[in-house]
Order: structure tokens, then C-alpha cells, then sequence
């Protein structure tokens, strides 16, 4: 049994039923593979995003799905080889007039609880900023007109309910804004296991070696449900720096 | 550590804060409301009673948390128009449900003033609304009380669910706490030491409230075993939990 | 969207869920009812050694959040030990509501009167046997009402469940809310189910207390 810890679908990187064991988009791709070859039954662990972090890490559940690095959740957790690289972006509705973070203040602005941003942004804005538990609450928030900005990656454009909207513009990010550090505004986004589990990370990069050598990865590019020329960039095979 | 522990627990009074207001706001809208809908339960005109009844049962019936996500998620474009934020909602949903819960209650209250004051009202030649003005509501009073007080603890409970649609309670702010430390343990037992700390004296005042308006006011069941019987076969108008 | 096409397009993300609710009402009512019996027991064998923790116990669960309580027990206590998200729920559920089964079975000690519990002292039983004998088969009718009506209680109760990770109803819902992003009428579907659960429920619960209010001397 492999038991997976999500917070819910992001086309095209990962999609979450119907079933309740249904694990599907590019990374569902790699760990359904992965499980195949291991003969692993694939058991899902549907909850929030931050509660999938404490779910790894205690060992309820094997393995979380794809998550950003930094080098504080590097000390709870062993990172996998990255599944694909998005970037931080300003999701609003096209009527509004942004023009960079400090057009921001003073009006609602959504975003999700648990992410490597989420404290830059508390600091920025204060109690008036919106914390939802899952990145389709903050993004309905958006869709009905309760929060005026939502705070997340780019890859939620192609989510439900944003992706089945006309009007929402993305406005990317540049260093230092939100007091945010360059360095993450664009994430890879990896698998993350306890740090008593390092063999399960290996053998999930080994999976990951074997089908970028039988071109199978390629073909999951091509499937992940996303629309048409949709940029996933895969970044080149490689953990971060891992304290555990 | 300790340092760790005093930061922790002026973040998590910030929550505690919002936690009162909501559960104060709640408390004000449900008792007008409730007291309406029991009045309304009692009233001589069919059509009020028919309307407090559905009310009661519809808002009964469904749980605090589903009535949220679809109010805050399914209405949300028309909340936004009309400027009505999460802790508006969440005030909303509350009130609605907690206020059926204590229309009942308030409506028990009221059914067990017994017929010979109604009576002497009316030989009285007061009308139905007089004689409720002045004679059964004050008698009505005091048992309310702590069946009132009895309510707003079960709102600052249920307060915590509202964490769920983005309000900023005191649960809430824990989640978010532990998002940043990963530290469930220590700080929901902070979490629940707050708790305890708020709910705690209202338990105990509602006791000893209920004690006296049983001691000085001799209204209320006479022996323990009416009091029991009474617990036993009202179990229905009280939310458990 | 026609309600056909809604409710077939919706019915395999509730129907799962509505299992996993009837699991956690099942589960939570079974630990509620036998938990609760235990509470009411120790305090009223007043065994000096067990009163005290009762009591306290008793007290900080009644005063703290049902969402709290599972939080604590899946995430605070599961660090420690594995517990899994349908034993949190249970376990949590049925511990909160416990506590308010225990003022019940208390309340249906009450109802039978001590002069009963005298004449089991005085033929040589002692308090543990006056209670199993005596007691607890006196009070069964009286507390079928109260009972009845925890279990109804929890089947609403049992929507916190999503907070730790079980896929019950409202989740179900939820995930075909978030995937076809239509919310309105899955919320309504949702309502109505609650609706059409406990409404009966409840009203079999009020028939029984008025039938209980009428035939009891007091």
C-alpha cells in the first residue's frame, strides 16, 4: 500500500478523483507507475495542504504530493526529484488595475495557508489578508468577487473554478516584491517523504530515471489534461539540498 | 522554549479575540431571533406557528459546516456585492442555526407556564400579546437565562468551525501557527487552555444561576428525580455537543 | 443542467463520502454510548480513586470544540502514535459527545427511585451488582430518547471529519463542487440529504419523549 497525502487537484500537475483512491495528472502519472511496478496499492490521504505536510511527517501517510523546497520543511522532510517548476503570480480580475504589490494594499487579497509565501505575505498585509485551507477555496473567493487578488502558482490557471472563468488576468512577480526573496518566487515542486523513509525517495527517483529512459515521461507531458500549449517546464533531475 | 510558548500565545489571544466578537455578535442576533420564533411557536395564528416550525426543522437538520461552505462558497459573488465578508457569513450561519436550537428551548420555557396564568390574563380581559407582555414572559425570564448561557457556549465551540471558510478565530490562527512551526502539539494545547479559560467560568455560572432560580424562585422541577425525567425527555431540543 | 445530470454526475462523489459518514455516526454513537455509561458509573459509585479524573475530564471536554478535539487527537496525539483519520474521527467524535451521554445515563439513574436501590443494598448485593441488576435495566426505556437523539447529533457532527482527512458526504461534495465548479446545487442536494435524514429521526425521538412525559408518574 502506498499511501499518497493530497490537498486537492491542480491540473496539470495533479488531479484527485473521482474514485477516492484516484490519483491522476503528471506527478498522479509518476506515482501510479511508480506503484505499478512496485505492485503497491495506490491509497489516498485527502485533506488540506497543510495538513498533508503534518501527515508526511507523521507518518500517516508515505508520501506527499508535490510540494515547494525550503530549507526549513528541509529538516522534516527528504525531497524527490522535482516534477516541474511554476512560478508565483497575481491572479485578478481583468478590470483591476494592478500595478504591483503596492496596489494591492488596502483591497482583499486571498491566498493559501501552509506556503513558502505565506508568511512574506502575512507581514505585508496584516490581518486584512484572506487565509483559506485549500487553493480552490482562495480561488472561488476570487471568482465570486470576496477577495480581489489571489496569491499562488501560475499552474491554478488551469484549475477549476479560475480556469472556467473568462475574466482573470495573471500578473507576474518580481524579486523583492511582498518582501519576497527572489530566489522563491519561482519553485520547483517535489515529492516529499518523511526523513525516515530516504529509500522510498530514492526508489521513486529511480522510477523517475526509468521513465525518462523508456520516453513514457514525455507521453505524461502530452496527457496532463491541460489545454493545448500549455508551457510545463520539467526541470533537469536533481534533489535540493536535503538536512535530514 | 519558553520564549516560544509567550509568542505563540499573544498570536493565538489575537485569534481569541475574534473568536468573542463573532461568538458575542452570534449570541445578540440568535436570542432576538429565537425569542421571535418561540413567541411566534406559541401565537394563536396558525400561520406564525406553521413558519417558526419549519424554521426550527429546517435549521436543525443541517449541520453548521455545510450550511457555511455552501452560504460562503454558493452565494459568494452575491455576498460580495453586498459587501458581506467570511465573519458576516459565519455571524449568519451561526445565528441561524444556533438560533434554532434556542428557539426550542426558549419555546420549552415558555409551554411550561402552565394554562392558569394564561387564564387569568384572559379573565382578566388582557389580549393574548398583553398577557404575554406581562405575564408569562417575566416568569419566563429567569429559567432563560442559563439555558441562554448554556447556548453562548456552545456558539464559542461551534465558533471554531467557521475556521473553514476563512475566518480569522482562534482555530484558525492555530492552523496557520502550525503551517509555519510544525508543533501541533504544544499549540493546541495553548489552543485548548484558551478554551477552557472562556468556557469554564460561563459553565459554572450557568450552574449556579440554574441553582438559584430553582432555590429562591421555586420555579423549575421540585425533586432530583423530576429534574432527571425532565433532562431525559428534552434530550431532543438540545444540541449535543 | 438538468437535476438528472446532477444528481448522476454527483451521486459517485457522495456515495463513498455518505458510507463514510454512516461510519463515523456508527462508530462515534457505539464509543458515545459505552464511554458514557462508564463516566455515569464512576460518578455514581462515587469510587474515590476514579471520581476526581472524571470529573476533570469530564469538565475540559465538555469546554472544548468538537473540531479542537479531533485536531488533538489526529494531530497532537498522532505524532506520537499512528492514528488514521476514520479512528481520529470516532474516537474524537464519540469522546466529545460522551460526556453528554454520561449526564443522561446520570439523569436515568435518577429516574428510578432510591427506594429501589435501598432494597438491593439491604438483600447483601453490592453497589456494583444494585447498578447492573437494578439500575441500568430501569432506566433503558428513558434513555433510548437522549441516545437517539446523540446519534442524529453526530450524523451532523460527522461532517467535521473532512478537517482530519476522512472522506465523508460533505467532502464527497465538495470534490465535485471543486472539479466542475458548480457549487449552488450540490450545496442544495447536500442540504436536502441532511434534511431527509435526520428530520424522521428527530421526530421519532420527540414522539418517544412525549410517550415517556405522559405514561411516567413522577
Amino acid at each position: 500500500m502506498l499511501t499518497i497525502a493530497t490537498y486537492g487537484s491542480a491540473v496539470p500537475l495533479i488531479t484527485v478523483g473521482p474514485g477516492a483512491n484516484q490519483i491522476g495528472g503528471l506527478s498522479g502519472a509518476w506515482a501510479n507507475a511508480f506503484a505499478a511496478d512496485y505492485g503497491l496499492q495506490v491509497k489516498l490521504l485527502q485533506t488540506t495542504f497543510s495538513s498533508s505536510l503534518l501527515a508526511v511527517q507523521q507518518g500517516k501517510a508515505d508520501i506527499g504530493a508535490p510540494v515547494y523546497y525550503n530549507p526549513n520543511r528541509a529538516k522534516s522532510y527528504y525531497y524527490t526529484y522535482p516534477v516541474d517548476i511554476e512560478s508565483l503570480v497575481v491572479f485578478t480580475n481583468k478590470s483591476f488595475s494592478y500595478s504591483g504589490p503596492s496596489s494591492l494594499t488596502g483591497h482583499k487579497v486571498a491566498t493559501v495557508t501552509g506556503y513558502v509565501w505565506t508568511p512574506y505575505f502575512q507581514k505585508f498585509f496584516g490581518s486584512s489578508l484572506q487565509l483559506y485551507s485549500s487553493a480552490t477555496d482562495a480561488a472561488t473567493a476570487l471568482k465570486n468577487g470576496q477577495a480581489e487578488a489571489y496569491l499562488d502558482a501560475d499552474i491554478n490557471y488551469f484549475n477549476a473554478p479560475l480556469s472556467l472563468s473568462p475574466d482573470i488576468a495573471l500578473h507576474p512577480v518580481s524579486a523583492n516584491d511582498f518582501g519576497i526573496p527572489g530566489g522563491i518566487i519561482a519553485n520547483e515542486s517535489y515529492w516529499i517523504v518523511s526523513c525516515s523513509e530516504k529509500e522510498l525517495a530514492n526508489e521513486m527517483n529511480a522510477e523517475r530515471d526509468r521513465l525518462e529512459a523508456n520516453g513514457k515521461w514525455q507521453t505524461f507531458l502530452g496527457q496532463t489534461g491541460a489545454p493545448a500549449g500549455t508551457p510545463i517546464k520539467s526541470p533537469p533531475l536533481q534533489s535540493p539540498a536535503e538536512f535530514c | 522554549m519558553l520564549n516560544d510558548l509567550g509568542s505563540w500565545t499573544a498570536i493565538l489571544l489575537g485569534g481569541l479575540v475574534v473568536t468573542i466578537q463573532l461568538a458575542a455578535i452570534s449570541l445578540v442576533l440568535s436570542v432576538l431571533l429565537s425569542a421571535t420564533i418561540a413567541i411566534m411557536s406559541i401565537s394563536p395564528w396558525r400561520l406564525l406557528r406553521i413558519f417558526a416550525g419549519l424554521y426550527v426543522d429546517i435549521f436543525r437538520s443541517i449541520p453548521i459546516l455545510a450550511l457555511a461552505i455552501s452560504a460562503y462558497f454558493g452565494l459568494g459573488s452575491t455576498l460580495a456585492r453586498l459587501g458581506i465578508t467570511s465573519f458576516g457569513t459565519a455571524v449568519g450561519v451561526l445565528t441561524l442555526i444556533e438560533g434554532a436550537y434556542l428557539a426550542e428551548l426558549y419555546r420549552g420555557s415558555l409551554e411550561s407556564i402552565r394554562t392558569p396564568q394564561w387564564d387569568a390574563g384572559a379573565s382578566l380581559g388582557l389580549s393574548w400579546t398583553s398577557t404575554l407582555r406581562h405575564v408569562i414572559l417575566p416568569q419566563a425570564l429567569p429559567p432563560a437565562i442559563p439555558i441562554t448561557l448554556n447556548m453562548t457556549i456552545a456558539i464559542i465551540k461551534d465558533s471554531s468551525l467557521v475556521s473553514l471558510i476563512a475566518v480569522n478565530e482562534i482555530t484558525n490562527v492555530a492552523n496557520q501557527l502550525i503551517a509555519v512551526t510544525f508543533q501541533p502539539v504544544e499549540i493546541y494545547a495553548l489552543v485548548a487552555l484558551l478554551y477552557l479559560a472562556l468556557i469554564l467560568p460561563l459553565s459554572q455560572a450557568s450552574r449556579v444561576i440554574e441553582g438559584y432560580v430553582a432555590r429562591r424562585l421555586g420555579i423549575g422541577p421540585r425533586t432530583e428525580r423530576e429534574r432527571a425525567l425532565r433532562q431525559l425527555t428534552s434530550a431532543s431540543e438540545l444540541k449535543v455537543g | 443542467m438538468t437535476i438528472l445530470d446532477l444528481l448522476s454526475g454527483l451521486l459517485p462523489y457522495i456515495l463513498p463520502g455518505a458510507l463514510v459518514t454512516l461510519e463515523i455516526s456508527i462508530g462515534a454513537w457505539l464509543v458515545s454510548a459505552s464511554l458514557g455509561l462508564v463516566l455515569a458509573l464512576i460518578r455514581d459509585l462515587r469510587n474515590p480513586v476514579l471520581q476526581l479524573p472524571a470529573v476533570v475530564s469530564i469538565e475540559v471536554v465538555r469546554a472544548l470544540p468538537q473540531l479542537v478535539i479531533l485536531y488533538i487527537i489526529f494531530f497532537g496525539l498522532g505524532s506520537a502514535i499512528n492514528v488514521d483519520s476514520l479512528t481520529a474521527a470516532i474516537v474524537g467524535l464519540g469522546i466529545s459527545d460522551a460526556v453528554f451521554s454520561a449526564e443522561y445515563y446520570r439523569a436515568g439513574f435518577l429516574t428510578v427511585a432510591a427506594t429501589q436501590r435501598d432494597a438491593g443494598l439491604s438483600i447483601g448485593l453490592s453497589p456494583l451488582q444494585v447498578s447492573r441488576f437494578i439500575i441500568i435495566p430501569q432506566t433503558i426505556p428513558f434513555i433510548v430518547p437522549p441516545l437517539l437523539n446523540s446519534f442524529v447529533g453526530l450524523l451532523k457532527s460527522a461532517t467535521l471529519a473532512a478537517a482530519v482527512g476522512a472522506p465523508e458526504l460533505l467532502y464527497g461534495a465538495r470534490n465535485y463542487m471543486e472539479t466542475t465548479g458548480q457549487v449552488g446545487p450540490p450545496a442544495l442536494v447536500i442540504m436536502a440529504i441532511y434534511i431527509l435524514a435526520t428530520v424522521p429521526l428527530t421526530r421519532v425521538v420527540r414522539r418517544l419523549e412525549r410517550r415517556i412525559r405522559s405514561t411516567t408518574r413522577v
